[in-house]
């Protein structure tokens, strides 16, 4: 008995042994599928640009008050120089507010994709795939994109991050790792980027986490993006997705350059090769948002704290000093385009 | 189940679970590679392969850039002299064709530091009598009369001091221009276009490790860095993804720093542009030198591209001085 004991306990522990090798892959949660942002499945238009129309079929997107209502113009866009929650510190806000919204319309600027640090946030629903070898065996996840998103692998067989000398893209190079149930991807070697589409800078030294977690049907990304050039802590930001029943599609309606994104120019500059941006101190756009929510304008120029519930403590602080005189009225608010 | 039974449940098991850590080992999928596409690296020295027929070569000091082909090799900048041997030992992990020609982007110690060591070397990198001659060198020529002036030794001076806008020729199947960028780095710069294999090499004039280097002795001006910076996004063309947007395409060897595409310079053309809009609408306003300074104009840039050898303040000194002359509060110093 006890020498078929030692034979079955081999066996077990053997099992066990590879049960634990196999464990990242047997025990993961399955993040493979498309997902979309909740909504009402109905066909979304949105005006990226006089002539260019991005046609969006399946749910709303998170952003969509910066896209489609946070403006003027009837384009939308995230309001000029508000900064809220953003932790900027002070060459981040002196980056933020040299930021002008006409370098949308500089051909060179005019098809950058969206930065890996903002990605989740525009339109469009993630599909996510499994990149396996010969074997079988897990190599990487593939997240493509849609709108001006660059394709990205998110490599999990421990290949390193490249050196120094390697290019910075605008999907970066991610490697992850399962934590329990939940993907954990380090990103590097990205290019300069925003995390708002009014300017709000993340620099090419920025790095990300993305913890993507999923509970049932709904897959939780929660990106963290810590820059230490731009940011005095990281900026902390995340979605829900849920799984579609369908596979979305997502196409631009121009007739000129169908799928595709070619600069040239639309606003003519006296410049030849201008770089539209704010001198010091002259940003138009400072004080419409603080305006609007009533609010100190500093509170809207990016600061950690602002970010945090304690900080309305301060604000009714201010707002005790500094009373509502006339009712509010409706502000029309600079915007930074339909990009 | 008795115990013959367990036994040869428990030997199944085992061997079981021995044969699948087995497969399990075995399929695991090989790391990549990434020196698979890197040279030597005798000195510090790295030869990363670009796009086709051209290579970067990374040293402590700068980017060298090499060209291939079966008509020989063509290398641009030749690195800081005392370099010569790590430089050789990499060309020839890349290819064992002799060096037919040396391009200098400008007259700095990391462009030509070397040229005399590659021109006297018999047969250029082959080390092999006969094997070809000595390397033409073809050079702005602004950069002959620094080296002149230096009293850089003869045999590293330009065989070939264009004087024309640009310098064209076809090597290794290859059309190559050598384009000169006007009082850029100084009144010597040149960047090269390698068309087929669609790469920029951009000498002094670009970097993603500091603020552009400007040798106002030199007849460099910031101004001329920034039209440099033009040009070479010009000539760049991103790549556009059906139903995406642009990344990669033409890519761009720096003076110093990562490898680039358009984008990078298009980030780095802005940053020159922005800061010498702010430096120059202080001196609009009558600010002194100090006063600019202590306005901090580069407070958005400094972190990321002020060095030690090239500081923010430096970068600052060259754009007043530049800004400044001929106003009322002209005064800042050359530098560099």
């Amino acid at each position: 008995m006890g020498r078929f004991s030692v034979w079955l306990r081999a066996g077990i522990a053997a099992c066990g042994a590879l049960l634990m090798w196999t464990a990242p892959a047997a025990a993961q949660v399955d993040i493979v599928g498309v997902w979309q942002q909740p909504g009402n499945g109905l066909v979304t238009l949105v005006d990226v640009r006089p002539g260019s129309r991005f046609e969006f079929r399946g749910g709303q997107y998170e952003d969509m008050w910066e896209r489609c209502c946070g403006g003027g113009a009837g384009r939308g866009g995230p309001v000029a120089a508000d900064f809220i929650g953003i932790p900027l510190n002070e060459a981040g806000r002196a980056r933020a507010m040299a930021h002008d919204d006409s370098l949308w319309e500089v051909p060179e600027h005019q098809c950058q994709p969206h930065h890996a640090a903002y990605a989740y946030w525009g339109v469009g629903a993630p599909t996510i795939n499994a990149v396996l070898n010969d074997a079988g065996r897990l190599v990487a996840y593939r997240v493509e994109g849609t709108y001006r998103r660059m394709p990205r692998e998110i490599w999990m067989d421990g290949r390193p991050h490249p050196p120094d000398y390697a290019r910075h893209t605008w999907a970066g190079f991610t490697t992850g790792e399962w934590r329990g149930n939940t993907l954990v991807a380090r990103t590097t070697h990205l290019k300069k980027g925003w995390v708002r589409r009014n300017g709000a800078p993340t620099s090419d030294q920025a790095t990300l986490l993305t913890y993507f977690t999923r509970h049932g049907d709904v897959l939780t990304v929660t990106v963290f993006v810590d820059d230490p050039l731009y940011y005095t802590e990281p900026y902390i930001k995340s979605t829900d997705y849920r799984l579609a029943p369908t596979v979305p599609t997502a196409s631009f309606d121009d007739a000129g350059t169908p799928g595709t994104c070619y600069g040239h120019t639309t606003v003519v500059f006296s410049d030849e090769h201008p770089v539209p941006h704010w001198l010091p101190g002259q940003n138009p756009g400072v004080g419409d948002r603080a305006k609007a929510l009533h609010v100190p304008v500093e509170a809207t120029l990016g600061h950690a704290e602002s970010a945090y519930p304690e900080f309305i403590d301060q604000i009714r602080a201010w707002r005790e000093q500094n009373p509502i005189e006339t009712p509010p009225t409706a502000v029309l608010e600079r915007d930074s385009g339909g990009r | 189940m008795d115990g013959s039974a367990r036994r040869t449940r428990g030997i199944r098991l085992a061997a079981t679970a021995a044969g699948l850590l087995g497969i399990v080992v075995g399929s695991a999928p090989a790391r990549p590679v990434l020196t698979a596409q890197a040279g030597a690296d005798p000195g510090g020295i790295q030869a990363v392969h670009v796009r086709e027929q051209v290579w970067m070569l990374v040293t402590p000091d700068g980017n060298l850039a090499l060209q291939v082909g079966e008509e020989g090799a063509l290398l641009v900048d030749t690195g800081r002299s005392g370099t010569s041997d790590a430089v050789r030992a990499v060309i020839r992990g890349v290819t064992s064709q002799p060096l037919r020609y040396i391009v200098n982007t400008s007259a700095g110690p990391a462009q030509n530091g070397n040229n005399a060591a590659f021109r006297t070397s018999p047969g250029g990198v082959l080390d092999q009598p006969g094997s070809g001659g000595e390397p033409e060198i073809i050079a702005r020529e602004g950069v002959l009369l620094r080296m002149h002036a230096a009293g850089y030794p003869v045999a590293g001076w330009p065989t070939d001091a264009y004087l024309e806008r640009e310098r064209s020729l076809r090597f290794n199947g290859e059309p190559i221009d050598i384009i000169h960028v006007p009082s850029a780095y100084s009144d010597g710069d040149s960047i090269v276009y390698f068309r087929r294999s669609d790469v920029v090499v951009a000498g002094e004039v670009y970097s993603t490790k500091r603020f552009p280097l400007v040798a106002r002795e030199h007849g460099g001006t910031v101004e001329g860095v920034l039209a440099g910076l033009n040009r070479i996004v010009d000539i760049a063309v991103p790549d556009v993804v059906v139903n995406s947007f642009a990344e990669g395409g033409t890519l761009i060897i720096p003076g110093s720093g990562r490898l680039s595409d358009q984008d990078d310079v298009v980030e780095y053309r802005d940053m020159v542009h922005i800061v010498r809009d702010r430096v120059a609408d202080l001196v609009a306003k009558q600010r002194s030198l100090e006063q600019v300074k202590a306005a901090r104009p580069l407070i958005d840039y400094d972190g990321r591209y002020s060095v030690p050898e090239w500081t923010a303040s430096m970068f600052i000194d060259a754009l007043y001085a530049e800004l400044a002359r001929g106003t009322s509060n002209d005064g800042g110093g050359a530098v560099r």
